[in-house]
């Protein structure tokens, strides 16, 4: 190949690069981001020492992802400060309908724990002002996710309305979050509304539970390849 | 030999170097506490590090009449006493009568709210309209 060509294909290579999408873990949280690899600006903060990520659509009318999505936020609060995820929800969720949203017409808070993950949310719908033009209907979801190794502060605000799963973008395979491990399809199998209602009663029986299931399998997996060596 | 020699003058010199004399640092601590002698005029502070562990020590002079015993509570206005901070009462604050030397000071109760960071933190990362376009 001639040094130009060569020359060209590196430069396009380059080029496209930053439009590949890239997931990376949200430290030991069980917890990937993903961030969509076109129409989002992806920004990192630093607030003291917590880390935050905010993805935001360049275009909210009409949003760029199906979904409905137009900005998601996460605060990884790292080590085991937050024994209480609802008492930041509340603190949080207090915040956003008194500083972010106005004329708030619906406020669900909902508690799940599902494996390592221990949930805090909240789903607000009110309206939104976007710069000068007039006020929209928003869907806001807040959820406090502790995982053990500390805590993800996470805010998604999505112009769909709650009757049109405004939060399916969010969680999953293909959802700019992917939870994974123990618990995982709490969050990745709640496409609407509030995951509480998935929860699992309690004093359920922990092999009933897949995901308690699954990790057992893998230690006994552990020992069986450890007897046939 | 050589760096026999060299090892023990530079051990020397760490030594020296780690042992600050009163009144060498006046704050003490990066961890969002600060230890200071300038509260009482002849007071000075000494460090020492160990291994894991910085020791501070407040030093006192012996003949300071006004000044309180260590340990015991300062009276509002005196040489070691803090100064009054409007946003946190109970330092700084006088001495409750007739209570034990180390009782809390007398004044509003503080409430402590662990989240109250929180507000602050969200307008300022997660309000989506502060990066609309």
């Amino acid at each position: 190949m001639h040094w130009t060509t060569k020359a060209v294909a590196i430069l396009i290579g380059v080029a496209l690069a930053p439009l590949e999408a890239m997931a990376f873990d949200l430290g030991r949280s069980g917890i990937s981001l993903n961030p969509p690899a076109r129409g989002w600006k992806v920004e990192q903060h630093h607030d003291a020492a917590i880390e935050v990520w905010h993805l935001r659509a360049e275009q909210w009318q009409p949003p760029s992802p199906q979904s409905g999505l137009i900005a998601v936020t996460v605060s990884t609060l790292d080590g085991d400060p937050w024994p209480d995820p609802a008492a930041l929800r509340d603190s949080a969720a207090r915040a956003l309908r008194d500083e972010m949203l106005g004329e708030v017409r619906q406020d669900t808070p909902f508690d799940l724990t599902a494996g390592r993950f221990h949930i805090a949310g909240e789903d607000l719908f009110g309206m939104i002002g976007l710069g000068e033009a007039p006020a929209m209907p928003i869907s806001a979801r807040l959820l406090v996710i502790r995982t053990g190794d500390g805590a993800l502060l996470i805010t998604a605000f999505s112009v769909l309305p709650v009757d049109q799963a405004p939060f399916a973008g969010l969680f999953g395979a293909d959802g700019i979050l992917t939870a994974t491990g123990p618990g995982a399809e709490a969050l990745n199998g709640a496409p609407s509304g509030p995951p509480a209602q998935t929860a699992a009663p309690q004093g359920l029986n922990p092999v009933a539970d897949p995901a308690i299931r699954d990790l057992l399998e893998q230690m006994q997996g552990g020992f069986d390849s450890k007897e046939g060596e | 030999m050589r760096y026999g020699w060299m090892s023990t003058t530079l051990a020397c010199l760490l030594a020296s170097a780690a042992w600050a004399g009163p009144g060498d640092i006046q704050t003490f601590g990066s961890r969002g506490l600060a230890l200071s002698a300038s509260a009482a005029p002849q007071a000075s502070l000494a460090t020492r590090p160990g291994v894991g562990i910085r020791l501070a020590q407040v030093l006192l002079p012996d003949a300071a009449p006004e000044g309180p015993l260590p340990g015991e509570f300062a009276p509002s206005g005196s040489p070691s006493a803090p100064a009054a901070n409007p946003s946190s009462p109970n330092l700084g604050a006088t001495r409750p009568s007739g209570g034990p030397v180390l009782a809390p000071a007398a004044g509003p109760e503080v409430v402590y709210d662990p989240f109250s960071w929180v507000e602050g933190h969200l307008l300022l990362f997660h309000d989506p309209l502060k990066y609309y376009p």
